[in-house]
C-alpha cells in the first residue's frame, strides 16, 4: 500500500472509529496492523478555527480551502509529536485522535496541556485562532466516539467562553436546558419595538436578554440558538403582517437562521441577531412606504370620484381602511397639500370648468360641485381664485368671445 | 506509580517459567485492568496481589533471580522463602488468606490484616492471574447458554430475560443474553448507571417505564431478534409489577449488590437518597433494606410458581431472603449448583490463556487453533466469534475458553507447539480461574446442595494444589474466602507456562490432566452420573479408586 493510499484509508478508520461504524474489535485490530497505527487512541479532541463562518463569508472556496489545509497540514505535524492522529470530520471540525497512557488522576492535565500545546504553536505558525474540546480517556477502542462525543460537547462551550479555548469535558458542567429568560413576554414586547420600528428599543430588550446569560450552568447554544430563529422567525411573521415584502423577508430569514445557527461565541451571535431585527425594522418600514403609495392613490380616486358631494375626512380613510388621523398626516405627506385643500382644489377647478363652458347660475354650479350654501361657496372661490365667481365668469367669457372672433 | 508488565521476547528472569509468572503478576496491576492498582489491588472489592508494596518488590525482585531449579514461597502475598526443588517443582508456590476454621471468619481475619499478618487476595488475584473483565463476561454467557440448552433446545431467542444490577458484574448479563439471541430486560435502579451501559452499547435501548419496557420486548420477542432493555426502577418494584400483571418472563434472576446490605437500594429511594439515609441511620437503612429484598425474593418465588426459570447470581439474595422472613428462599437455586454444575462434572471449565508476548496475533492465531481443532462446538465457536467481536485486549492480550479435560491437554499440547515453531511471538502462559470442578469448596455456591451432602468438603481444593504441585504446574496456590468472602470457599489456583520446551511439554501434559480429572472424580465421588461415566473412559487420565 503507497503512502497517499495508506493516508486517505487511516483517515477513513478514523472516522470509522470516530462515528462507531465499525463494530469487530478484531477488525479494528487488524485495519490497525495493515494501516501501520502504533497505537490505538484513547481520547479525542476536537479542533475548530473561530468563526470561520463570518470570517469567511466572503470568501471563495478556495481561500476557505487554503486556509483549512493549512490549519490541517499545522496540527499534523505538531500532533505527530504527541503520538496523535489528525482527521478532518466537518468543514470547520479537525479531530485528533491520542493515545495517552496515564492514569485517571494526570489525565485531564495531560490531555490539557496537550491541547493548549497543540493551539499555542498552531496559533503561532498559522495565526489562526483555534479553540479545543477534549473528552474522556476510553480504554475501550469501541467506546472512542463517547470521547469525540465529549470532546465536541467541550467544545461548545467556546460559545460563552470567547474563542481561542481548551476546553475539558471534565471542566465543564453539562449545559442547562432551561430557556426561562426567553420567555413568550420578551417575545411581545420585542415585537412591538420591532412594529414601532425602534431600533434602539428592540436593541436594549434584546442586550438585557442576552446579557442575563446565567454563567455557572448556561444555557446549551444549540437549545438558545433555536429558541432565537423562533423569535426572529415570530418577528418576521409580524413584519409580514405589517405590510413587508416576503421575497425580502424569506431572503432574510435565510440568511439570519444560517448565522445564528453558524456563530461562534455569544459576541457573534448578538451581533447576527442586532442585524436581523435591523434587517426586519428596513423591511417594515418600506413595506409601509409602499402601502401608503397605494392607500394614498385610491383615496385619490375616491376623492376624485366624490368630490361633488358633502365629502369628509373621515369618510375617505373608512374607505382605504386606516385611521383618520393617520390618514390626514399622510395624506398631506403624500400629495403636499391637506385633504380639505384638495378637495376644494377639485371643486374649484371643476367650477371654474362650469363657470366658462355652461349657462348655468352661480348657485347651481355651486352646488354641482359640493357647495349647498351659494355664499360660502362665493367665498371660497373668491379665496382660490381671487375673485368672485360672478366677476370670473364674465372675465373669461370676454376673453374666450374675442378669441373666438379674432380665429 | 504505574505498573504494566513487560512485552516481547527480551526476559529478565533465568527462563519464561519465571518471567510468565512474573509477566502475570504484574499484569495484574495494569491501570486499564486493576480496579485500585496504588493498593495493589485486582478487583473483586479488595483482592489484592500481593500483601503490600514491599512484598511486591520483592517478589519481581526473587522471580528476577529465581534458579530454574529452586521454588518460590508466598505465604498471603509476602514472599517468604526461595528452596532448592527440582526443575519440574512449581517455581512458585503460594497459601493465601487461609485462617484455622475456628477463627474464619470477616472480624478475626480483619484484625489478623490489621497487624499485617495476611492478605485477602480473592481468587485470581491472589494467584495473579486476573485478565480483566473477560472471564465475567465469559461465566456469564456460559451460564445463560447452559439455561438456553437446558429449558429451550439451546438458544434464548424469542425468550424474555428479566433481571437486574447493571455493575461490573451484572452489566455482563445483557450482553450475554443478547449473544444467547435473546431479549433481556435489565433493571437499575441508579438512572446514570443505565445511561451509562447505554452509551457503551452494554444495553441496546433505554426504557423509562415498565410498560415501555414490556413493549419493546414484545416488539423483539415478535421479531425474534435479541435485545437488551435498561430498565431504570427498583428490581424488587419491577419484579412485583410483573406478578401483579401476570407477565411471566421464561427466566428471571438478579445481580443486584444483595450480598452488601449497604449497597442495595431500598424502594422508593433513589441511590442518592439512599447513601444519605444509610449514613444517617444505618438501622433505619438496614430496615428498610431488609424489606425490598423480602419482596424482592417473594417476587421471585411467585414468578418460579407461575411458571418462569428462576435462579439466583451468586449474590447470596436467597440468603438475605430467609434473613428478612421469607421461609422458603432457597426454593429456587443458585446458578452453579444448576447450570454450572453439568459442565464440572465433565470436567469442562474456565481455562484461559495469556499471551505474554503482549501482542494480540497470538490470541487470535490461538482462536483460529480452537476454532479448527473443535470444529462442530458450535457454543465454542459461537462465543470466539461475539468476543472478538465485542471484547477488546487490555493489558497483556488473553482468552478464556471452557474446556473439558480432554481438550485442555490436547490444546496446551498445540499451543507449546506453536511457540515452539515460533508461530507465536512469545510463550503462553495457561491457567484457569479457581472456579473449577475440584479447584473450589464453596457451599454458598460452587458446591451449593451437593448429591452427597459434601458441600463444605474443603479436602478437594487441597489436594487439587497438591495435585497440580506435582504434575509441575509453574505456579500452585490455595487460598480462602474467594467470592463469598472469609469463612466460606476454600480455592486452588495454578498455571503453568507453555515456553515451547520439551520440559514444558511434560509440565502440561500432566498438569493439564491432572487439574480438570480430578474434578471429574470429585463429581464422581459425589454421585453425579455424568462423571461416573466419564471415569469409566479407558482413556481417562486417572486410576479411579473410589
Amino acid at each position: 500500500m503507497d503512502d497517499l493510499i495508506r493516508d486517505y484509508a487511516r483517515k477513513g478508520f478514523l472516522k470509522d472509529l470516530l462515528f462507531n461504524d465499525i463494530t469487530s474489535v478484531k477488525d479494528i485490530w487488524e485495519l490497525q496492523k495493515k494501516l501501520k497505527i502504533e497505537h490505538l487512541p484513547n481520547t479525542v479532541m476536537v479542533v475548530t478555527i473561530d468563526n470561520y463562518y463570518s470570517d469567511t463569508l466572503n470568501r471563495s472556496e478556495i481561500q476557505k480551502q487554503t486556509i483549512r489545509i493549512r490549519l490541517y497540514e499545522c496540527l499534523k505535524r505538531f500532533a505527530e509529536k504527541f503520538g496523535a492522529l489528525v482527521v478532518n470530520m466537518e468543514e470547520n471540525l479537525l479531530a485528533v485522535l491520542l493515545w495517552i497512557e496515564r492514569d485517571k488522576e494526570s489525565e485531564v492535565e495531560y490531555s490539557m496541556n496537550t491541547g493548549a500545546c497543540l493551539k499555542e504553536q498552531v496559533e503561532k505558525e498559522t495565526g489562526i485562532s483555534v479553540s479545543i474540546g477534549i473528552g474522556r480517556r476510553y480504554k475501550d477502542i469501541l467506546d472512542l466516539h463517547l470521547s469525540y462525543k465529549e470532546a465536541l460537547s467541550a467544545c461548545h462551550h467556546k460559545f460563552f467562553l470567547g474563542k481561542s479555548q481548551v476546553i475539558h469535558i471534565d471542566n465543564v458542567l453539562p449545559f442547562s436546558e432551561d430557556l426561562g429568560i426567553y420567555s413568550v413576554e420578551v417575545e411581545s414586547q420585542l415585537s412591538v419595538r420591532v412594529l414601532a420600528c425602534d431600533e434602539e428599543g428592540a436593541y436594549n430588550i434584546l442586550r438585557e436578554l442576552m446579557g442575563n446569560i446565567p454563567q455557572q450552568r448556561p444555557i446549551n447554544p444549540l437549545t438558545m440558538k433555536t429558541r432565537l430563529i423562533e423569535i426572529i422567525t415570530t418577528l418576521m411573521r409580524v413584519a409580514m403582517e405589517a405590510g413587508a415584502d416576503q421575497e425580502n423577508l424569506a431572503a432574510l430569514s435565510g440568511k439570519c437562521v444560517e448565522g445564528i445557527l453558524k456563530s461562534d461565541t455569544m459576541a457573534d451571535l448578538q451581533n447576527l441577531m442586532q442585524q436581523a431585527i435591523k434587517g426586519i425594522i428596513q423591511q417594515i418600514c418600506q413595506g409601509r412606504k409602499r402601502m401608503n403609495l397605494e392607500v394614498f392613490e385610491r383615496a385619490l380616486n375616491y376623492i376624485r370620484d366624490n368630490f361633488k358631494k358633502p365629502i369628509t375626512l373621515e369618510e375617505v380613510a373608512d374607505y382605504v381602511h386606516i385611521s383618520p388621523y393617520y390618514f390626514s398626516h399622510g395624506f398631506k405627506n403624500f400629495i403636499g397639500i391637506s385633504f380639505i385643500d384638495y378637495v376644494t382644489k377639485l371643486r374649484i377647478d371643476e367650477a371654474k370648468k362650469l363657470l366658462l363652458t355652461t349657462d348655468m347660475s352661480i348657485g347651481d354650479v355651486g352646488k354641482q360641485v359640493g357647495y349647498y350654501d351659494p355664499n360660502y361657496f362665493g367665498r371660497v372661490f373668491k379665496n382660490v381664485v381671487g375673485i368672485p365667481p360672478s366677476k370670473f365668469k364674465v372675465s373669461k367669457k370676454v376673453l374666450l368671445d374675442r378669441i373666438f372672433s379674432e380665429g | 506509580m504505574i505498573i504494566k508488565s513487560p512485552v516481547g521476547n527480551n526476559i529478565s528472569c533465568k527462563s519464561w517459567q519465571q518471567e510468565g509468572l512474573l509477566r502475570l503478576l504484574l499484569n495484574c496491576l495494569d491501570p486499564d485492568i486493576a480496579k485500585a492498582p496504588d493498593e495493589l489491588v485486582a478487583y473483586g472489592g479488595r483482592g489484592k496481589v500481593a500483601r503490600n508494596v514491599d512484598s511486591l518488590k520483592a517478589i519481581v525482585n526473587a522471580l528476577i533471580n529465581l534458579e530454574n531449579d529452586e521454588t518460590l514461597l508466598i505465604q498471603s502475598g509476602k514472599p517468604v522463602g526461595v528452596f532448592r526443588t527440582f526443575e519440574y517443582a512449581p517455581r512458585v508456590i503460594m497459601a493465601g488468606a487461609l485462617v484455622v476454621p475456628y477463627w474464619s471468619n470477616w472480624d478475626y481475619f480483619h484484625k489478623l490484616e490489621e497487624k499485617g499478618l495476611t492478605a485477602y487476595g480473592q481468587s485470581t488475584a491472589a494467584s495473579w492471574a486476573y485478565i480483566g473483565t473477560q472471564g465475567i463476561l465469559q461465566g456469564t454467557w456460559e451460564t445463560f447458554s447452559q439455561v438456553a440448552k437446558r429449558h429451550f433446545g439451546g438458544t434464548l431467542k424469542g425468550k424474555m430475560v428479566l433481571t437486574s444490577g447493571l455493575g461490573e458484574m451484572g452489566s455482563a448479563q445483557p450482553l450475554a443474553v443478547t449473544a444467547n439471541a435473546g431479549v433481556a430486560i435489565v433493571a437499575d435502579v441508579d438512572r446514570s448507571i443505565v445511561k451509562k451501559r447505554l452509551l457503551s452499547s452494554v444495553i441496546d435501548i433505554m426504557a423509562n417505564s415498565i410498560d415501555e419496557a414490556l413493549e419493546i420486548a414484545r416488539e423483539y420477542i415478535a421479531k425474534c431478534e435479541p435485545a437488551s432493555i435498561g430498565l431504570c426502577g427498583n428490581a424488587a418494584d419491577i419484579y412485583e409489577y410483573f406478578v401483579d400483571h401476570n407477565i411471566i418472563p421464561d427466566i428471571v434472576t438478579d445481580q443486584t449488590p444483595a450480598h452488601d446490605l449497604k449497597s442495595y437500594i431500598p424502594s422508593g429511594l433513589s441511590p442518592q437518597q439512599a447513601r444519605k439515609l444509610a449514613e444517617q441511620d444505618p438501622i433505619q437503612y438496614e430496615g428498610l433494606v431488609m424489606e425490598t429484598i423480602r419482596r424482592h425474593v417473594k417476587a421471585m418465588l411467585e414468578l418460579k410458581n407461575k411458571g418462569a426459570v428462576v435462579f439466583d447470581y451468586g449474590n447470596n439474595l436467597r440468603e438475605q431472603g430467609r434473613r428478612a422472613g421469607v421461609e422458603n428462599a432457597f426454593s429456587f437455586p443458585g446458578f452453579a449448583s444448576e447450570y454450572i454444575r453439568p459442565l464440572f462434572c465433565e470436567g469442562r471449565g474456565p481455562f484461559r490463556w495469556v499471551a505474554l508476548s503482549g501482542d494480540p496475533e497470538d490470541i487470535y492465531k490461538t482462536d483460529e487453533v480452537i476454532l479448527s481443532l473443535f470444529k462442530g462446538d458450535t457454543r465454542l465457536s459461537d462465543w470466539l466469534s461475539f468476543v472478538e467481536r465485542r471484547f477488546m485486549f487490555h493489558g497483556l492480550p488473553a482468552r478464556v475458553c471452557w474446556l473439558n479435560y480432554k481438550e485442555r491437554s490436547v490444546f496446551g499440547k498445540i499451543i507449546n507447539e506453536m511457540v515452539a515453531s515460533g508461530k507465536l511471538r512469545a510463550p503462553i502462559a495457561i491457567t484457569r480461574d479457581h472456579m473449577d470442578a475440584a479447584a473450589v469448596a464453596s457451599p454458598f455456591r460452587e458446591t451449593e446442595a451437593m448429591k452427597d451432602g459434601s458441600d463444605a468438603i474443603a479436602d478437594w481444593p487441597v489436594l487439587n494444589a497438591l495435585l497440580n504441585c506435582s504434575s509441575g504446574a509453574t505456579l500452585v496456590g490455595i487460598y480462602q474466602g474467594g467470592g463469598v468472602g472469609i469463612g466460606y470457599s476454600i480455592h486452588s489456583g495454578m498455571t503453568v507456562v507453555a515456553d515451547g520446551t520439551e520440559h514444558a511439554q511434560k509440565r502440561l501434559d500432566y498438569v493439564l490432566k491432572a487439574d480438570p480429572a480430578l474434578g471429574v472424580i470429585r463429581y464422581a465421588d459425589a454421585g453425579y452420573d455424568a462423571a461416573r461415566e466419564i471415569i469409566k473412559d479407558p482413556d481417562f487420565p486417572a486410576k479411579v479408586l473410589s
